[in-house]
């Protein structure tokens, strides 16, 4: 029961709902209650007391509580606390906050300044909306006869027209005497408030839906900022040219719109030429006053509301159909106008809608009557302030002229900006009115002025491109220093090749040749199949120099998208090697490189260049190389490049980045290649090698792992590196600049970027690092190579610079009309590098390469798709793709592609793919797919799908997720709804998880580097989205957790935890077993001295060398080479010659160029003897070559010593080996291990016995029986062959004499004839001991004082 | 959305004096050097003319300098 007694009537009058905008601004008041509430609005009327008179402060008083009687809406509060929705609520009574501030008694001067302050004080002071009224009044006598009535209110309870209204009734009752008992009863604002109530709110809400429908993002001038604090904002304004009004309000007639829809058709392009985009949306102030109440005129209260306003620009439209269209769409959305912008938002779904402001201003004759009032009452100024939260708002102020207003926040839009943006409304304006029949694009925003500055940011250096093609200048280089190192390629197969410049001219002149003779010449295509070795280099220059063009094939594709790839081109041949023919499609036409046939062709043919009629001559239009991308239709596009655009990317080189990086180094600089060759980005290295530098070439294996590369880069001191930025990226975090901790590591001083957008990071990484300069080069294939670039030297965030030579670059909207400098628009790129277009594709030709508006007469231009903005330096930031095109790990991708391909499946319908960011924000493709309804094939495995996919495609258009939908979500207008695509689920793992520690460290790292929580020990690497690049990433993971040697292959060929866990296991083994044994690695600590390499006896094994570190210097690398038939039969060399090879290729991976030092045991030591003979005979000196006790055949007849030395059956030899050994394993033999050993027994015991085989296992341990068998077999024939030859270098011998007479210590006589000096040692061993640590300890010191003698 | 890409839009088909082709958008002003060689049309129609009219992508001057220029066997260089 209430303890209010029943005759006292409730404080409370009533309580009413909302408006809809009071929704908004009640929001905005409680949300920061700190700010300056900018919807405080305040007004300040001058009253004259007339002649000799004051103003009346009593009545005005009085006049201002009849106000607040009069109208409710005046005395609401509001409330929204415990309660569903927010309430205003009305008290029936309220004291009026009234203050006076009398002045009259100040210096005159100060008055002004005292009343500024009153205003501010008012202004600033904020309202408590729950405690009303929320007005307050303050009469402030300025001086004698004058004073000022300063109100102050929220903007909750009134609108402008309102304020009007209360100013009208103020001044009536005050010339009443504060009396306003004749002023009619106003009618309150509850009854708008009814008729709300009455309104359909779902029909409001779905006519709003579909206006806003399709909209992708809303339009907005700064960066959403919920912290951002209000201010007040500035005004900037102009008049518009007299007369104008008056011809748009003819002009609007004409075409049978308001004068509203110009202004605001005005407003809506001004914004697309500052954003750049057809789909605008602003907010506009509307009355809110419904004509259906009757009287609503004359109602006090918030009726003024915000909506969007949405105009689509479509540029071929004309202007006259654009504004009827605008009118009607806009006149259909009167009747909601009474909907809360809160509620409209939610229905667009797409966040906040705008945040500029429109307003058309009353017009003069309805402020008339305010006029006329004013004059009768002495009032004599009219002041007030608006506000707002947004960064613009455009008013329109009718009248004679007419006049345009931008209040803009200074801190979002500086004044010249907000100027600018006056200025393009005029100008729109002018055109809009001037010609009802022009097209949307044909109206210009800018000045000539502003145009012709953009023509001249966008235009490149202009020169000659000469005449010469790029081949032709490679053959003067060539020509220039013949000897110079040109290309060193691998290490492939463990082979490192190098080829001078005149070497590699000779074979590419000698390819090129017989390409002629099969056809080749101008646009004939000949594809590359080459491996990724030298003979790749070579047949690209050699069918350059044929005059033909190169289509390059990746061997990493599967074999239907390569001969998708053939079939296309219609290409002449493939080179091929033997190696290629795995992946390269049956019944290919090759030329196979390596074949015995063609070998002795190219021998035969002449080794000097080309002649101009041989090729077929020469033209800058003709094709250079066909390089295939992602086409949206399913197939793969070739994109035909000629010619002139290589030479002017050469010459553009030349000045912009060789010149000045080689001026700095001062010498020859060493390139690391390490792109695909399908990629155009890999002539980046090529136009070096070009211009005489050393190019090293990167073998598959290396350039995939980014630790490896970065080593590599240190140790070959390469200068300059040319990447995507993710494998930079990789490189960085493995130490590609570190200088190491005496800061001498070698580190690159150039690193060249392409293929993708370059992210902050590595930016910075490279801007910071000194003498290194980061170059960002940007281009798509359509422009050969390159066509903007630019230094990390110039700019301090990532950029793609600008235009190179002879290039020049638009940034144009919707319409071709050139954007302004800060405005997104879509680059097309025209100039020297333009490509011919896609091959066999006229169709798809002529609608990118497109006529060029901006250019020579007849010339074309290439529209990228790429969505950049101008900098104020005039350089470009790219900001993203127009269409669906996105980059995968620097792969360009047409989803539509991928889609293609899906869709084409049986069991699928439709599909739908689509770029997501994964859990680490790396964007990856996710696959939408509907079953097809009648399938026999039972329900549909997407695992299974994707496998599929993965045989057929390259693994970069293969989605990393697969999601079947039961249908595609569609949008209003029937297309596909990207929006609502649902989230991929994260992928299932298994439950399996480690069993052991490294299988934990292993679990951890995929789960780290997949972004996921788990992963199980059986599941996939690359089935839960691993790639290439994560693949390094876990690669780099391991090594630094587990300490042990990973490599990529690895992964790849073990990709779950568990078999990769095994691999590693083995790995142990496997890499003691390694041909090229590293006992002392070379390495940039370990200084520079020459390596002694030392070869294994017999038994295979090059472990024992270990006991000579202690006497070498510790500078001094010491390798050990092992028998390739320790890892199996398969492919091992047939003799001893041919195993030496072998090693000479392994010895001069680590050391190019001698003086080398060679070291031999027993077997070993005839094999490092012949290894001498082959390395002198390319030309190469032999310092140092030790044997331990071998020998040669006796000239006169005896067979020559050492294990095996005497030919027996094979039983024999395992014998031997058997004791062998048992004799080093250190391990006590058991009596009933006696000749004849069974082998078994032998490798079981060994493996048991924890001797130093031990940790072979039996396994291994057979293979060492085998070796040692296969090894004596090499030596007999090589004995009985006598194939000993005479080396220049001396011979250091020692002989194991311990239990031989003086007669088999013969070996000086029988090395004699076959080396320089021979020089022997006697060690007090047995020939098996002698790697033991008493033999060491006389043989060590020896050969430590004859490798000192070695010159560095 | 780019204009060359918009199906609903009305296209000319350029041809310059390589006889090269270009999809061109009604609304736009032809720029010097090219006419018009078929259209206004459907975005379809005009790309199926160019399908059928331009069969050879070199531009003219390299068709005719490769013409002008015969063949010389291989191995009869002179």
């Amino acid at each position: 029961m209430s303890t209010q007694q029943d005759d006292q009537p409730s404080a409370i009058e009533d309580v009413w709902p909302l408006a809809p905008l009071q929704e908004g601004l009640l929001f905005h008041a409680l949300a920061d209650e700190a700010a300056l509430d900018v919807y405080t609005m305040q007004s300040t009327y001058e009253f004259s007391g007339g002649p000799g008179g004051e103003p009346d402060a009593t009545a005005l008083r009085r006049s201002c509580e009849a106000l607040l009687r009069r109208h409710a809406a005046l005395r609401a509060g509001f409330a929204h606390r415990g309660m569903p929705e927010p309430v205003q609520f009305i008290p029936r009574r309220v004291a009026l906050p009234w203050r006076e501030v009398d002045l009259r008694d100040q210096p005159p001067a100060e008055r002004a300044a005292r009343l500024e302050r009153i205003q501010v004080e008012e202004r600033q002071r904020r309202f408590e909306v729950d405690r009303p009224p929320l007005i307050r009044f303050v009469l402030v006598h300025l001086a004698p006869g004058s004073a000022a009535l300063v109100v102050t209110n929220h903007h909750l309870l009134v609108d402008g027209w309102s304020d009007a209204l209360v100013v009208t009734d103020l001044l009536r009752t005050y010339r009443a005497g504060g009396d306003d008992s004749a002023l009619p009863v106003p009618r309150p604002f509850r009854d708008y408030l009814a008729w709300l109530a009455a309104q359909d709110a779902q029909a409001s809400a779905a006519a709003w839906s579909a206006a806003l429908a399709g909209l992708e993002e809303g339009t907005l001038v700064a960066p959403a900022d919920p912290e951002r604090a209000t201010i007040m904002p500035e005004v900037v304004e102009v008049d518009l040219p007299a007369g104008l009004g008056e011809r748009i309000a003819e002009f609007a007639r004409s075409l049978g719109v308001t004068v509203n829809s110009v202004f605001c058709a005005t407003w809506a392009l001004t914004l697309r030429s500052l954003l750049g985009r057809d789909d605008v949306v602003f907010g506009s102030t509307v009355s809110g006053r419904p004509a259906e109440i009757e009287d609503v005129d004359t109602m006090v209260g918030l009726f003024l509301n915000t909506v969007p306003v949405r105009l689509t620009v479509r540029p071929g439209e004309r202007v006259g159909d654009l504004l009827r269209r605008f009118h009607a769409e806009q006149g259909d959305l009167i009747p909601h106008h009474a909907t809360s912008l809160a509620r409209i938002q939610r229905g667009a779904g797409v966040g906040q809608l705008f945040d500029t402001l429109y307003v058309l201003r009353n017009t003069p004759e309805e402020d008339e009557l305010l006029d006329e009032l004013s004059a009768a009452t002495g009032l004599v100024g009219l002041e007030g302030g608006d506000a707002t939260h947004y960064p613009l708002t455009f008013v329109v102020h009718p009248g004679e002229p007419y006049r345009f207003m931008l209040s803009h926040r200074a801190d979002l839009v500086p004044a010249a900006q907000a100027q600018e943006l006056l200025a393009r409304a005029q100008r729109l304006l002018a055109q809009l009115v001037a010609d009802p029949q022009r097209h949307v694009a044909r109206l210009e925003p800018l000045d000539a002025a502003e145009l012709d500055a953009l023509a001249a940011a966008g235009a490149g250096a202009v020169g000659p491109v000469p005449a010469r093609s790029v081949e032709e200048l490679f053959e003067d280089t060539a020509a220039r220093v013949p000897d110079r190192l040109a290309l060193v390629a691998g290490p492939v197969g463990g082979v490192r090749e190098e080829l001078t410049f005149a070497q590699l001219e000779a074979r590419a002149n000698r390819l090129a040749r017989a390409l002629v003779a099969r056809g080749a010449g101008p646009e004939t295509l000949v594809a590359l199949g080459v491996p990724r070795r030298a003979d790749l280099v070579v047949a690209l220059l050699a069918v350059l120099k044929a005059g033909a063009a190169y289509v390059p094939l990746d061997p990493g594709h599967p074999r239907e998208r390569i001969a998708e790839v053939l079939a296309g081109t219609g290409a002449l041949l493939t080179v091929a090697t033997a190696d290629s023919l795995a992946w390269l499609p049956v019944g290919t036409p090759v030329l196979l490189l390596g074949e015995e046939a063609v070998e002795a062709e190219l021998a035969a043919l002449p080794a000097h260049p080309l002649g101009a009629a041989e090729r077929g001559g020469h033209h800058p239009d003709a094709l250079a190389y066909v390089i295939h991308t992602s086409g949206s239709t399913g197939r793969p596009k070739g994109v035909a490049v000629p010619h002139r655009g290589l030479v002017n990317m050469l010459v553009n080189h030349r000045a912009e980045i060789f010149s000045p990086v080689v001026a700095r180094a001062g010498r020859v600089l060493r390139i690391a290649h390490t792109v695909s060759f399908a990629f155009d980005m890999s002539w980046e290295e090529l136009l070096w090698l070009v211009e005489g530098h050393e190019v090293h070439l990167l073998d598959e294996e290396l350039r995939r792992d980014s630790a490896a590369m970065a080593a590599y880069c240190a140790e070959q001191r390469v200068d300059v590196v040319n990447v995507t930025p993710s494998v930079c990226a990789a490189l960085l975090a493995d130490g590609l600049l570190d200088t190491g901790p005496d800061g001498t590591r070698h580190r690159p001083c150039l690193v060249l970027l392409g293929g993708e957008a370059v992210g902050p990071r590595e930016w910075d990484a490279l801007r910071e690092a000194d003498g290194v300069l980061g170059y960002n080069l940007y281009g798509p294939t359509e422009y050969t190579i390159n066509t903007l670039g630019g230094g990390t030297d110039d700019s301090a965030t990532p950029t793609v610079g600008g235009p190179i030579r002879n290039t020049r670059v638009h940034v144009l909207d919707s319409g071709l009309r050139p954007v302004a400098a800060g405005t997104p628009g879509e680059l097309y790129v025209s100039g020297a590098g333009l490509a011919r277009g896609y091959l066999g594709r006229p169709d798809l030709t002529a609608e990118r390469f497109v006529a060029d508006p901006f250019g020579a007469p007849g010339s074309l231009m290439y529209r990228t798709g790429d969505l950049v903005r101008r900098r104020p330096d005039g350089q470009l930031d790219f900001l993203g793709r127009t269409d669906d095109q996105v980059k995968v790990r620097g792969f360009r991708v047409e989803p539509g592609e991928v889609q293609a391909l899906l869709a084409a499946h049986p069991q699928v319908a439709q599909a739908a793919v689509v770029a997501r960011p994964d859990r680490r924000g790396v964007q990856r493709l996710v696959g939408y797919v509907v079953p097809a309804g009648t399938s026999d094939a039972g329900p549909l495995d997407l695992a299974a799908l994707r496998r599929e996919l993965a045989a057929t495609t390259p693994d970069h258009l293969v989605p990393a997720v697969l999601v079947a939908l039961d249908a595609l979500p569609l949008t209003v207008n029937g297309k596909l709804d990207r929006r609502a695509l649902p989230e991929p689920a994260e992928p299932q793992t298994s439950g399996r998880g480690p069993r052991d520690e490294r299988e934990r460290a292993v679990c951890e790292a995929f789960a780290e580097v997949l972004g996921l929580d788990a992963v199980g020990v059986d599941d996939d690497f690359f089935a839960l989205g691993g790639h290439s690049l994560l693949t390094m990433r876990l690669v780099g993971l391991l090594r630094a957790r587990l300490a042990e040697p990973v490599s990529v292959g690895a992964v790849v060929t073990a990709p779950t935890p568990a078999a990769l866990s095994e691999k590693l296991r083995r790995s142990a083994a496997d890499d003691a077993c390694g041909e090229l044994l590293p006992l002392r690695a070379a390495s940039s600590t370990t200084g520079s001295l020459p390596p002694l390499f030392a070869v294994h006896p017999a038994a295979g094994l090059a472990w024992s060398f270990a006991g000579l570190l202690p006497y070498l210097e510790p500078g001094r690398p010491l390798y050990g080479l092992q028998s390739p038939r320790l890892s199996g039969p398969d492919g091992v060399p047939g003799t001893l010659a041919d195993l030496a090879r072998r090693y000479v290729a392994h010895v001069r991976s680590v050391q190019p160029h001698g003086p080398y030092s060679l070291l031999g045991w027993s077997f070993g030591g005839h094999v490092a003897h012949e290894m001498a003979a082959q390395l002198e005979e390319a030309g190469e000196r032999v310092e140092l070559l030790a044997v331990l006790d071998a020998e040669p055949a006796d000239p006169a007849g005896a067979p020559g010593a050492g294990p095996g030395g005497e030919d027996g059956p094979a039983a024999d030899l395992e014998q031997e080996a058997l004791r062998f050994l048992l004799a080093t394993s250190l391990a006590e033999a058991p009596e009933w291990l006696e000749p004849p050993y069974r082998r078994a027994d032998v490798t079981e015991f060994l493996a048991d016995s924890g001797g130093v085989w031990a940790d072979l296992g039996a396994g291994r341990l057979d293979a060492v029986v085998d070796t040692y068998v296969h090894s004596a077999a090499l030596m007999s024939a090589h004995l009985l062959r006598r194939g000993h030859r005479p080396v220049a270098a001396d011979l250091l011998l020692f002989s194991a004499v311990a239990g031989r007479d003086a007669a088999a210590r013969d070996g000086r006589r029988r090395w004699e004839p076959y080396a320089g000096h021979v020089e022997q040692h006697d060690v007090n061993s047995t020939h098996d001991d002698l790697t033991g640590p008493a033999a060491l300890s006389e043989i060590g010191p020896l050969l430590a004082a004859a490798l000192r003698r070695v010159p560095v | 959305m780019n204009p060359f890409d918009d199906a609903d839009g009305s296209f000319l088909v350029l041809v310059n004096a390589e006889e090269q082709h270009s999809l061109w958008p009604e609304f736009a002003a032809v720029p010097a050097g090219w006419r018009v060689a078929f259209g206004p049309a459907p975005r379809q129609e005009a790309l199926e003319f160019v399908t059928t009219s331009w069969q050879d992508l070199r531009p003219r001057s390299l068709r005719e300098a490769m013409a002008a220029t015969p063949t010389t066997p291989a191995g009869t260089a002179p």
